[in-house]
């Protein structure tokens, strides 16, 4: 894979560089260190701080999501790693508006170990903050063991929902409640085409051979659970939603929110020939899609490949998720 | 200088002087980065002492605080967590007795944090003997003699110990038969303290 780069090793601060420089009134650094953003207008006063934070080459994830109706902070890692709770906590103090803050993150053992440090830190200075895990990824653990689960795509719902029960002046006890219950219903399966190639590595960090796929690899390259020769279109979509359907209990009469995302490298074009089939395949369950989501949302690098998150909702979930935000990778009139 | 703030600085020497074997140990089985994180974690004490006003809790809470900024690695983290707990710890007691309850709280706490056992070679498995030994002390010098001795003992233990966790627990059993780095800094401390 060739990349367009100046040092490998300044990949994460040069990107970092250019977003600020594109959203200059949207987003600013907290304390002059670019890997700790924040809303440009953060602290917003009387509103529960939205946090998030992971490593970097899963773009719009995690910063991409911070402005209004959503983040209020992220904490920026090198890629693939875990920011350092000190960055976290840099992001803490500066959302802090006094009503709190929640800590919403992909559930990986480096991103847990600073988070919750950076929390027992910020309790120490008077700051409450509650967290939420985004667990998605069905194929990472099985039923049972949903504790294990990573964090993949589906944490945009969680996002969703929490940064609006927040603009709506819910307490911190309030938000919580209601960005576990999206939790709760939220569930992602994806695929892998390729791998990935990190700048400072400079080699692919794992296989995926020509014409084959790979059901359920992580978005760092966590093996999968399935490896095959690739399949149509409709037969992927069909076994991505079939885990899910099975995973979150889907019954005629649910109503589901779907978000269809691309790795990395696959076009919107393949995105849409699977929603066609996914929004099918659910019809025939008796589900009805309420809202869609095509396109990029939470990528590893340039690597191939799908995910399909499913939501279901309530009327509550689904308002939530209908209210506009701006962001400077996403907006939703 | 306090006794307190003394103790430190000959923790943070230690440290130093020790950061070549610590480097040396980390690269059988982990990145080798521990040396530095080691050098990190010095000065984070001394930047501590420098800030310590003689109140042992927010003296403890200062130090672990500015271990979390100089050593912002795992390691770095658990060291910095060790320091935040016993700061919840202590109490109005004699230095025996903090000393007892801020280690024992630090245990607890870098356990929890690192999601660890004992016996699954880790700084843990040099910070529980000398935990143990601190707490059937009766003042304070045998009890950080005991506690030194404890720790190295510990330390020669994980030598046959399988690692679990980090970059050794992925290459498993080329890491037996040397002793665990993470555990041979605990032992360093102890030994410092007790000098």
């Amino acid at each position: 894979m060739q990349k367009i780069l100046n040092v490998p090793t300044e990949f994460v601060n040069e990107m970092l560089e250019g977003i600020l420089e594109a959203y200059p009134t949207q987003l600013k650094a907290v304390g002059g260190d670019n890997h700790a953003l924040v809303r440009a207008d953060a602290p917003v006063s009387g509103k529960v701080g939205i946090t998030t934070g992971g490593g970097s080459g899963h773009l719009p994830l995690f910063l991409g999501y911070v402005g209004k109706g959503m983040l209020d902070g992220v904490a920026v890692g090198d890629v693939f790693q875990s920011p350092t709770a000190e960055q976290m906590l840099a992001v803490t103090q500066q959302v802090n508006s006094g009503a709190g803050v929640l800590y919403i993150y992909g559930n990986y053992g480096g991103d847990v170990f600073n988070f919750d440090f950076a929390a027992e830190l910020a309790a120490a200075e008077g700051i409450r903050v509650e967290t939420v895990l985004g667990a998605d990824d069905v194929a990472s653990a099985p039923k049972g063991e949903e504790g294990r689960r990573r964090g993949i795509a589906g944490i945009f719902f969680l996002y969703k929902v929490a940064g609006a029960a927040a603009a709506k002046g819910l307490s911190l006890d309030e938000v919580v409640a209601v960005t576990k219950k999206a939790a709760a219903q939220t569930r992602t399966m994806g695929l892998a085409l390729s791998p990935v190639t990190l700048p400072a590595v400079g080699h692919p960090t794992f296989e995926v051979k020509p014409g084959e796929m790979e059901i359920g690899m992580g978005i760092h390259g966590e093996p999968g659970i399935r490896k095959s020769a690739l399949e149509t279109a409709d037969q992927i979509t069909e076994e991505l939603l079939t885990a899910i359907k099975n995973d979150l209990d889907l019954k005629s009469g649910d109503k589901v929110c779907v978000l269809m995302n691309s790795l990395g490298a696959t076009p919107p074009e393949e995105l849409y020939i699977m929603f066609r089939h996914a929004k099918k395949t659910l019809k025939g369950y008796g589900v009805d899609v309420a809202r869609a989501y095509v396109g990029e949302f939470a990528t590893s690098l340039e690597m191939a490949g799908a995910s399909i998150s499913v939501i279901r909702v309530d009327d509550e979930l689904l308002n939530y998720i209908n209210t506009p935000v701006h962001t400077p990778f996403f907006t939703q009139a | 200088m306090s006794a307190f703030t003394d103790s430190l600085e000959k923790v943070a020497a230690a440290l130093e002087n020790n950061s070549k074997k610590f480097e040396e140990l980390d690269s059988v089985a982990g990145d080798g980065d521990l040396g530095i994180t080691a050098g990190n974690i010095a000065k984070g004490l001394r930047a501590g002492a420098a800030g310590a006003t003689g109140d042992l809790k927010a003296d403890l809470m200062l130090i672990g605080r500015e271990i979390a900024k100089f050593a912002p690695s795992t390691f770095g983290t658990l060291f910095a967590t060790g320091f935040i707990r016993a700061s919840a710890a202590v109490a109005d007691g004699d230095a025996l007795k903090n000393t007892q309850l801020g280690v024992a709280a630090a245990f607890e706490g870098i356990a929890a944090r690192g999601k660890a056992a004992l016996g699954e070679r880790t700084l843990l498995d040099a910070l529980h003997p000398a935990s143990v030994a601190l707490n059937g002390a009766t003042d304070l010098q045998s009890g950080l003699n005991a506690a030194a001795t404890g720790a190295r003992a510990g330390v020669t233990a994980t030598a046959s110990m399988a690692p679990k966790h980090g970059r050794a627990g992925w290459i498993g059993e080329r890491a037996q038969g040397n002793e665990d780095a993470g555990a041979t800094v605990v032992a360093v401390v102890f030994e410092a303290l007790a000098q």
